[in-house]
């Protein structure tokens, strides 16, 4: 018995067929089944080729069946070595979850955000990230006064 | 994703005007229809496009730390992403991080606050106890702030009184200082002089004495309007109290010699030394709000409740109030005994008719008592503090050492003390350590 297939297209052009049971862990894409328009492939037009194999490779590895036999230990394992990536892979990753809403990878992005962020300082933490400082004035002053802790 | 979290799901899905059909067109219509993100037009130039995605996904992250650090019971994620030191170093990243932070906790994490040996700085420590290797420093205060004594604190702001017994509430992070009116204005029965040598007299009917002493301090102060009322106890007299705008201190009819009071909710829970148990809660009209007692209750055995020594085992005894998360009021007492060893024992407060009523308390349950602020707090939620324990601060050397640096907790089911942190005094000359509950709402 066959399983069904559909056909995700990248902004970029490139076409990937999945596993429609494979493809419902994004919560836009089921809903798009439910409504039975997926005949002729899913165009993302927020997502790019290098990150919609990410993606599909995530929920690949989450769909877990007799096939995929995982447990939760060698998933989480998993998840580590799944997001050694650089840190704008890993911001593309977090809006294409966030598009597709596949809630287990958008947690997973942004703990792994989170974790980098721990025991940082702001200019570290921009720096990190490539982040502009755009504060106002009026909310420069504002940060400055409340947040007064120098570290030691 | 839960409702409202994401940028995701806050934007309302707009409906599409035709029915989706098998045609590609549509399809892609569908596609933007169902799911909206920021600029994700095709028209865009590349550069522009990449600084909206940035600007995206920080507003994601950010909506993402603001909520999970909202304890709503319920609402709440399985995983906090940020704890409270790491949250407040990412709002001061970029204006995303920073304006999602608008968000009230209802739970609020306790911090222990270290002051500052005289000559030393005037810089405050903070120590989260999530985090043990690391100690927060203030800006300073200025010249003079190690003189003061911190007597109470209330969210981000701490109660001060200096050499000459003046006090004035201080913000701990912005630096603020409000002036509170001088300990010798006072409206009611009872006067107090300052002499010309800062000293007292405090006459009370006939009979006068000397030495100021101001007894359990507490205040409430709301973060934006700055509306306060500060209470303490004049000696054995009466309780007084100032809120914003007054220039006196009011003393409070029919509360006198006081053990111990919590301010909570704005009611006010008050234990006299004879063991008397008032509950007052301050209300009236915006112009006009009093003290107006709704509760009170009697000890018919009379031992006194005031901190005291004695001749028998347990020698040295303190008595507080301390109020539950759920509103219950405890009789708590802290002992020292000839073993040298605290212990603490725990008596819930209720009444029958007029007098009051005790019932042993084993165990707190979820709840973790900080005996600095008279409170219980939920602590299942807070990494680094246990559940059934009280927290205190304390000195290697004995219960009467001013320099109170090292933090213990007493464990209820092994009813034993354990010592939480040591601090190095040498290096850092820390005077004074107490427990306070910093606001996480942007002032």
């Amino acid at each position: 018995m066959s399983s069904k297939m559909i056909v995700l297209m990248s902004s970029d052009g490139q076409s990937f067929e999945v596993e429609e049971a494979v493809a419902i862990q994004s919560q836009t894409i089921a809903h798009m089944v439910e409504d039975d328009c997926v005949a002729d492939g899913i165009p993302l037009a927020n997502v790019e080729s290098k990150i919609l194999v990410k993606v599909i490779e995530y929920c690949k590895k989450y769909h877990v069946d007799e096939a995929n036999p995982i447990s939760e230990e060698d998933l989480n394992k998993w998840d580590e070595k799944f997001m050694d990536l650089e840190q704008s892979t890993i911001f593309e990753l977090i809006l294409a979850a966030n598009y597709l809403n596949i809630k287990s990878l958008f947690d997973l992005t942004c703990q792994t955000v989170a974790d980098m962020i721990k025991g940082k300082t702001p200019e570290e933490i921009r720096s990190t990230f490539n982040i502009e400082n755009d504060f106002t004035p009026e909310e420069e002053e504002a940060v400055r006064k409340e947040n007064q802790w120098a570290f030691e | 994703m839960g409702e409202g979290h994401t940028l995701f799901s806050s934007l309302s899905l707009v409906q599409c005007p035709i029915k989706p059909n098998r045609s590609t067109l549509s399809v892609v219509q569908y596609a933007r229809c169902r799911a909206l993100t920021l600029g994700s037009t095709m028209i865009v130039p590349k550069m522009r496009r990449e600084e909206i995605k940035k600007e995206s996904v920080l507003k994601l992250l950010g909506e993402e730390f603001g909520s999970t650090l909202r304890l709503d019971g319920e609402e709440r994620d399985e995983r906090e992403r940020l704890n409270f030191a790491d949250f407040q170093r990412a709002k001061s990243v970029c204006s995303s991080w920073f304006s999602t932070s608008t968000t009230v906790t209802k739970n609020q994490i306790p911090l222990l606050i270290l002051f500052p040996e005289k000559n030393h700085d005037n810089c405050c420590r903070l120590f989260n106890p999530e985090e043990k290797d690391r100690l927060y420093k203030t800006k300073d205060f200025g010249v003079g702030f190690a003189k003061s004594v911190c007597i109470a604190t209330y969210g981000n702001w701490l109660l001060m009184q200096d050499s000459m017994y003046n006090l004035y509430i201080l913000h701990l992070f912005t630096r603020e200082r409000i002036n509170l009116p001088s300990v010798e204005s006072q409206l009611g029965k009872v006067k107090v002089e300052r002499t010309i040598y800062d000293e007292f007299r405090i006459i009370q009917d006939e009979s006068e004495s000397e030495d100021m002493s101001i007894r359990s301090p507490v205040f409430w102060i709301d973060e934006k309007s700055k509306d306060y009322i500060v209470l303490w106890g004049l000696k054995r007299c009466c309780l007084v109290s100032a809120k914003k705008g007054d220039t006196s201190w009011s003393q409070i009819p029919n509360t006198s010699d006081c053990c111990d009071m919590v301010y909570k909710d704005h009611k006010l829970y008050f234990l006299s030394n004879a063991g008397t148990f008032q509950l007052l809660v301050f209300s009236g009209d915006i112009n006009f709000k009093t003290f107006k007692q709704v509760h009170l209750c009697i000890d018919n055995n009379v031992p006194f409740r005031g901190t005291r020594f004695q001749l028998s085992d347990p020698w040295w005894i303190e008595t507080k109030l301390v109020v539950t998360v759920t509103g219950n009021v405890l009789e708590v007492r802290k002992m020292w005994t000839e073993s040298r060893t605290c212990s603490f024992s725990v008596q819930k407060i209720s009444s029958s008719g007029l007098f009051k009523k005790y019932e042993k308390v084993d165990s707190l349950g979820d709840e973790a008592m900080l005996w600095d602020l008279g409170i219980t707090v939920p602590a299942n939620d807070i990494e680094g503090f246990n559940r059934n324990c009280i927290y205190f601060c304390g000195s290697p050397r004995g219960f009467h050492e001013k320099n109170t640096s090292n933090v213990f907790l007493f464990n209820l089911k092994t009813r034993k003390v354990e010592l939480l942190h040591k601090f190095d005094c040498s290096s850092l000359q820390l005077s004074r350590a107490r427990w306070f509950l910093p606001s996480l709402t942007h002032t």
